[in-house]
């Protein structure tokens, strides 16, 4: 076996990291440096999430602001990404503008392979470029190119003029309008419909006037054992289609949730009002594949093609999506029960660059304080903005991209419009420190409060889904609090070792069921560790989980921002199993004191204790955040 | 699929959302008796598709697929239990949940 870029021993890695200094205050910096990967961390921390929240936490400080050059953005890959596993990804990890904290953010496409065959295994950009700009890397040639005429394009329209110019070798990563005009939950966008769609990377990038990036990559990657990885590919693929999910989620891919959602009532519907739509036939999986679907897509490598390709509006829209995150937040949650409009939103979203579930929960949000009177029809500029207005929805997705008048008000995301509105519209502000939730209402299953409000990245449901476990496979409650804190730690830890990887945890989840020692196999053909174990990839998982948290406790994260929204915690659902059900204080404080006792933090501030940081070997790049450390011993 | 002497107190719609019966979505009407569980009817069934239930949701550890009455997803503890009415849907669907 013969390692790239140096790396001699390890398969799967490139071995090295691209700084690029794009200008402005990192001006001490060259244009463009390599550096090799520490091989000393790469067991400790693999590559994706774990090696990617390591470098953000070595190149910022608290004093570094989200939108500032400093702020580095970081596209990370992993180890597993670009060999013939399924489902390859890259992340962009960096201070995120709409929570301040942490930010992963992960996307399919072809660029995450392309990155490694480059030779980067991540690559950092920092600074900001003098003028609009895109950054072209070709192997080891790396240039900042002029981007003035790609400005103001939408993410379609810019990666399209991107391919034709630079040939279809090139694979490419942009921002939209939205990110451009810094809305802090614009995505990054690549291969046209995926997207690194939370927390606002494409801000970052808006803030750094960097309108895209296109890689060519020549080189291969090592595998440690070849034969053996096409052999387990092969395993992989009959376990695949032995799953009971599998059939399901290729058929109809994340849209089936429509069905169990309502049925266990966590359905987000008018700004999470209520957790049932009477609209959901309109919306579900089956309408959409018997009205709208045209054809399937898969992710690179993935033998499991659960996109679905979608035409609607008399052929005018044409979407990969909408994915169940949107149907759910510009569907229901605004009140729409029209698919085709659904369709639209998420094309008019996926343009502008922006998040789909952070948008439909501040226009949702609008339409509640328009409907208790809070906002009046001379705020919006004219909008009858009820819900179920679907004009007013395609409106508002393009007025906030832009920031233009009433949209302006909503484009920093759902917490500073509450502040903006005020009246007490924060009591159903839905976010959680910042990052608006997304499709599973929490007062359906109380362990899904617990899974937001621990989230890294805030108001996540891609830490952990405890809605969709089966009551039987863990003792919990769904109505009160017994075993839910090491339920949700148990999927939250489950999802870290393909998050370093880097691979789709969907996949993972659904059709391989989760089991950690197909994941230890993979790291062993893939780099070569021969001695991995499941029990090492269950400790990883504790450390990488630490490490954010670490970097979130330093950006002044504590136990009181750990919480969920007014609404949430304290006022019944009306309709669906948890009709009347009421999470509370007390009940949220004892699954959050479980919780932090499992993972070793301090009860009453939420850090972690300095014997956490030297059990997961964290002591060195952390060893500051204590209790102690902040003067904040319990 | 009635025992003989009972006599239908009317009927309720099953709803499948999931594969049984060799296709995903599709529906159909069954007969109730008066004080019929949800397990009786599912004991009725064409015996093909009662075993197949039973192999789905009511035999494994952690099931995948689950029951709902009236959109309403219930434990399977409660299928032996739980007492349908004239016009109840029951819905067969998956418990996939994934964004």
């Amino acid at each position: 076996m013969n390692g790239i870029g140096g790396m001699m021993k390890l398969g799967g890695y490139a071995g090295k990291i691209l700084y690029v200094n794009l200008g402005g205050e990192s001006a001490a910096e060259p244009f463009c440096r390599t550096e090799p990967l520490d091989e000393r961390l790469l067991r400790r921390l693999i590559g994706g999430r774990g090696y990617g929240a390591y470098l953000l936490y070595r190149l910022t400080d608290p004093s570094v602001k989200p939108l500032d050059p400093a702020n580095p953005l970081i596209l990370s890959t992993g180890p597993l990404t670009g060999t013939p596993l399924a489902g390859s990804k890259f992340v962009s990890i960096t201070k995120s503008p709409l929570t301040g904290m942490f930010l992963d953010s992960y996307s399919g496409g072809e660029i995450a392979g392309e990155m490694k065959y480059a030779g980067y295994d991540h690559i950092v950009i920092r600074g900001r470029a003098p003028q609009p700009s895109y950054l072209y890397i070709e192997n080891g040639k790396v240039e900042l190119r002029d981007g003035r005429r790609l400005w103001g394009k939408t993410t379609l329209d810019a990666e399209e003029t991107l391919k034709k110019e630079l040939g279809p070798a090139a694979k490419i990563l942009v921002t939209g309008i939205a990110g451009e005009n810094l809305v802090p939950f614009s995505c990054i966008c690549t291969d046209y419909y995926h997207q690194s769609g939370r927390g606002g990377a494409g801000a970052v990038m808006g803030s750094k006037n960097l309108k895209a990036v296109a890689v060519i990559g020549s080189g291969g990657l090592s595998i440690a054992d070849s034969k053996g990885l096409t052999e387990f590919r092969q395993y992989l693929i009959q376990k695949f289609k032995k799953s009971q999910y599998g059939e399901l989620r290729v058929k109809y891919g994340t849209p089936y949730t429509t069905v169990s959602a309502s049925s266990i009532g966590v359905l987000p519907t008018r700004n999470f009002q209520q957790g049932t739509f009477e609209g959901i036939e309109k919306i579900n999986c089956f309408t959409l594949k018997e009205k709208l679907w045209e054809s399937n897509h898969a992710c690179l490598g993935c033998q499991a093609p659960c996109m679905n390709y979608v035409r609607a509006r008399q052929g005018k829209v044409r979407v990969i999506g909408p994915e169940y995150e949107t149907i759910s937040l510009l569907g229901s949650n605004v009140g729409v029960d029209d698919l085709e409009r659904i369709a639209e939103f998420n094309e008019l979203c996926d343009g502008y660059g922006v998040d789909t579930i952070s948008c439909g929960n501040v226009i949702a949000f609008a339409m509640e304080c328009f409907e208790r009177g809070l906002i009046d029809r001379k705020t919006t500029e004219g909008i009858d903005l009820r819900f179920g207005n679907a004009d007013a929805v395609s409106l508002l997705i393009g007025k906030i991209s832009r920031r233009e008048g009433f949209g302006n008000l909503l484009a920093d995301g759902v917490k500073k419009a509450a502040e903006r509105i005020g009246k007490g519209s924060e009591r159903f502000a839905i976010h959680v420190k910042g990052m608006e939730i997304s499709g599973y209402e929490p007062r359906g299953a109380f362990p899904m409060g617990l899974a937001y409000a621990t989230a890294t990245r805030g108001g996540c449901h891609r830490r952990a889904k405890p809605v969709e476990i089966p009551q039987s496979r863990f003792q919990y409650d769904n109505f009160g609090s017994e075993g839910n804190a090491a339920m949700v730690k148990k999927l939250q830890d489950a999802r870290e070792p393909v998050h370093c990887g880097i691979l789709c945890d969907a996949l993972l989840r659904f059709c391989f069921e989760t089991d950690m020692k197909d994941v230890a196999e993979m790291y062993r053909l893939v780099v070569g560790w021969n001695d991995m174990t499941a029990q090492e990839l269950n400790e990883l998982s504790e450390r990488i989980y630490t490490l954010t948290r670490c970097y979130n406790v330093r950006e002044g994260v504590r136990r009181k921002d750990d919480t969920l929204p007014p609404r949430i915690l304290y006022e019944p659902l009306p309709d669906g199993p948890g009709k009347g059900k009421i999470i509370g204080d007390a009940t949220f404080n004892r699954m959050l004191d479980e919780y932090y006792d499992l993972r070793g933090w301090d009860r009453k501030s939420g850090i972690p204790t300095p014997e956490t940081l030297t059990r997961l070997d964290l002591a060195d790049i952390a060893g500051s955040i204590t209790p102690a450390g902040t003067g904040e011993e319990a | 699929m009635k025992a003989p002497d009972e006599k239908e107190s009317g009927a309720i719609t099953l709803r499948f959302f999931a594969p049984f019966g060799g296709r995903d979505h599709w529906e159909m009407k069954v007969g109730v008796l008066p004080e019929d569980t949800l397990l009786d009817v599912f004991g009725r069934l064409p015996e093909k598709l009662s075993g197949e239930i039973r192999e789905k949701i009511l035999d494994p550890p952690y099931p995948a697929f689950a029951v709902a009455v009236n959109g309403t997803m219930i434990a399977r503890d409660d299928v032996a239990r739980f007492r349908i009415k004239e016009g109840d849907v029951i819905t067969l669907l998956a418990r996939l949940v994934g964004g």
